[in-house]
């Protein structure tokens, strides 16, 4: 199905995922005799990324971003679906199976000012990885020799100078790519970037993209990246997947589904976005507020918020099919698909 | 209150819009327990008009927010500082608490960062809205009741919110609902400290318009403090680019934004990922320079393009209507 096809050779694949958690009950729920109440975070979302791959999830917060990463990762256990990496099942894994793994699939969280330990030097926090994944080298040269690898493929060059210092001697850009130097020295075939540069200034943002673009291309590692930024997405993506209240609701090619929108959620969502040049008047700012994962809506999720809503939105679940625009890219829509088969453009276009 | 009545902007006897914040000369300087001390502000002249919308842009540690603080003279204990900050008339920085009691809220109120932050969990929202007109004595309780409902329609929420507490509220309802609380004694002067940053997208656009619209409507000078370039072209007629403590440009946003006269101005800008256009993202190299070591020169030349000879010295504002400090634009080295 065209949900999962992707560039070059398959590295991740998520068919189906679902994750659910159990919310505390209520003195409500307590009164009613009933369990706690389910947020759905995650409903039953396909996806595959390519090798060399920069694939970006974009989605407002609580729409399930995240949690799908988490739990392509298996740090979350997903409810249901299945989770491939490299043609294994990590979701049928033990722990201890896991932890060979482990080392291939690697996180980049957003914040490089939590993640890394303030008592330890940048060679040690690079080491650090190595020792804990019992990939200890042979003699103290060698594992020289793989940090200071790490170091230069980061772009912290002189290493010399840089393998001493305290994470409070880095400015934020040099911590997030000590962090990123932490996650390469095991020699991952994948990437999970969760916001890699929002905690970071705008004059070294550009520099961390630049990194993982060249770390997509060189070493071939294939690239999940968290944003809720379309700019960003737009500027280093190859392929864009937008989340809404746990589904996804369009993926396609990144310039395509940034130039023309298919989805109403993804068209409100470039709208919103607040430019220099814009070409026409902004028309409208989406009503409502964002989901809350408690509280799902029948039929299409955006439907209240929609302002095409129609009476079949309010029953019927949208599927994600190939959306009537073309282009590679697949909405889960049922006016995109609608417009489709009547061959009416003016639905969503005007 | 009609919610769609305009306020005529305030003028003047000459007929020309009050000046209602009047930085001169403001230096801000934070000490440190270790005994080192950080220069945030490093003089800045500032003059804001009534119903004018500024957006002072800038990276952080550029001071940005250090200034908004010392206006509403909000700076903790161990800020010292030098220079006037005049809110209509009033000089905030004169007689320290003092002086700053007789203009917060009543002539200059401020929308912070983090909207669950800036409102206490245990009250009901509207108790917190109605407060400081009855603490400023401007009003009864029941007339507080009535125009905190104003205000809440104002900002675009239902009346019932006023029953609520903060939790109960959206993200977005939440922001609304201190802008409430910022407006209640109708302030002169609106200073907003990133109010969009900790929301998402399509929210931060409500957001956004809300305030552009309500500075319009109640011609309030909106001073808005952010490091989001887009969110200043949308907002606010006025940008003010600061950089290392001072501020590098000034101009119509429109102007500085397409056509920008400084270094740093332009490259912040080529940095910036643009979502409908399509070209090579660049990162300024080097970093912003640290506020504890003294500045003598341009604080920008060690990492800009541009810097000759003249840029030991610390360049001033020029132009006209549009000014930049750059002794390369100054000597014609940059087009």
């Amino acid at each position: 199905m065209s949900t999962v096809a992707c560039r070059g050779e398959r590295l991740l694949e998520v068919c189906d995922l679902a994750v659910h958690f159990t919310l505390k009950r209520s003195l409500g729920d307590r009164l009613a005799r009933r369990g706690g109440q389910v947020a759905r975070a995650v409903d039953g979302v396909s996806l595959a990324l390519g090798r060399g791959e920069l694939l970006a999830l974009v989605g407002e917060s609580g729409s399930g971003k995240t949690t799908m990463a988490l739990a392509a990762l298996r740090l979350i256990d997903p409810t249901a679906g299945r989770v491939l990496l490299e043609g294994r099942d990590v979701t049928a894994l033990s722990r201890r199976e896991l932890r060979p793994l482990r080392r291939r699939a690697q996180l980049i969280h957003q914040d490089p000012y939590a993640v890394l330990d303030p008592r330890l030097r940048t060679y040690d926090l690079i080491a650090e990885a190595l020792r804990i994944h019992g990939l200890k080298q042979s003699s103290r040269a060698e594992e020289r020799e793989a940090v200071h690898d790490a170091l230069e493929k980061v772009g912290l060059t002189p290493v010399e100078s840089f393998a001493g210092r305290y994470p409070h001697q880095l400015s934020g850009g040099q911590r997030q790519r000590v962090a990123i130097a932490g996650s390469l020295v095991l020699g991952p075939s994948l990437l999970v970037a969760d916001e890699p540069v929002s905690m970071l200034d705008v004059s070294v943002r550009a520099g961390v993209l630049d990194l993982l673009d060249r770390l997509r291309d060189e070493e071939d590692v294939g690239i999940l990246m968290i944003t809720h930024d379309l700019a960003t997405a737009a500027h280093v993506s190859d392929r864009v997947a937008v989340m809404y209240h746990g589904n996804l609701v369009e993926l396609g090619p990144a310039r395509t589904v940034i130039d023309a929108p298919q989805h109403p959620y993804t068209q409100a969502l470039i709208h919103a976005v607040p430019r220099v040049h814009r070409e026409e008047e902004r028309v409208r700012t989406l009503p409502g507020d964002p989901p809350d994962a408690s509280h799902v809506p029948t039929g299409c999720r955006f439907h209240p918020r929609c302002p095409l809503c129609e009476e079949r939105c309010r029953v019927e679940v949208p599927e994600l099919l190939p959306a009537a625009g073309g282009g590679d890219v697949v909405v889960a829509c049922h006016l995109r698909v609608a417009a489709l088969k009547a061959g009416d453009e003016n639905g969503l276009t005007g | 209150m009609n919610s769609d009545r305009r306020w005529p902007v305030e003028r003047g006897t000459d007929g020309a819009p009050l000046r209602v914040l009047e930085l001169s000369g403001l230096h801000v300087w934070f000490d440190a327990p270790d005994g080192r001390c950080a220069h945030a502000v490093r003089g800045v002249d500032l003059a804001v008009e009534a119903g004018e919308r500024v957006g002072v842009l800038g990276e952080s540690g550029c001071g940005k927010t250090t200034l908004i603080l010392a206006a509403m003279g909000l700076l903790p204990s161990f800020a010292s500082v030098a220079g006037t900050a005049c809110i209509d008339g009033v000089d905030v920085l004169a007689r320290g608490e003092e002086s700053a009691r007789e203009v917060r809220w009543t002539h200059a109120a401020m929308v912070f960062q983090g909207a669950m932050s800036a409102m206490n969990p245990v009250y009901r929202v509207g108790k917190q809205i109605a407060d400081p007109m009855v603490v400023r004595g401007q009003r009864g309780k029941a007339e507080a009741r009535r125009r905190t409902a104003e205000l809440l329609e104002l900002v675009g929420l239902p009346a019932s919110v006023a029953k609520r507490y903060p939790h109960e509220l959206s993200g977005g309802m939440r922001q609304r609902a201190v802008i409430a609380m910022a407006l209640a004694c109708d302030p002169k002067v609106l200073f907003a400290d990133e109010p969009t940053t900790a929301l998402d997208v399509v929210v931060q656009a409500q957001i956004g318009d809300l305030l552009a619209d309500l500075a319009e409507r109640l011609g309030l000078a909106l001073v808005m403090v952010t490091h989001d370039i887009g969110m200043i072209a949308e907002t606010s007629a006025r940008a003010v680019v600061m950089y290392a403590g001072v501020v590098v440009e000034d101009g119509p946003t429109f102007e500085v934004l397409t056509a920008p006269r400084h270094p740093y101005t332009q490259l912040l800008l080529e940095a910036t990922p643009v979502v409908n256009r399509d070209r090579p993202l660049v990162s300024i190299p080097g970093t912003p320079p640290r506020l504890d070591e003294a500045l003598s020169g341009c604080a920008f030349a060690p990492r800009c393009p541009y810097a000759f000879e003249a840029c030991a010295a610390r360049p001033r504002l020029r132009g006209d209507g549009h000014t930049a400090a750059c002794h390369a634009r100054e000597r014609g080295r940059l087009t």
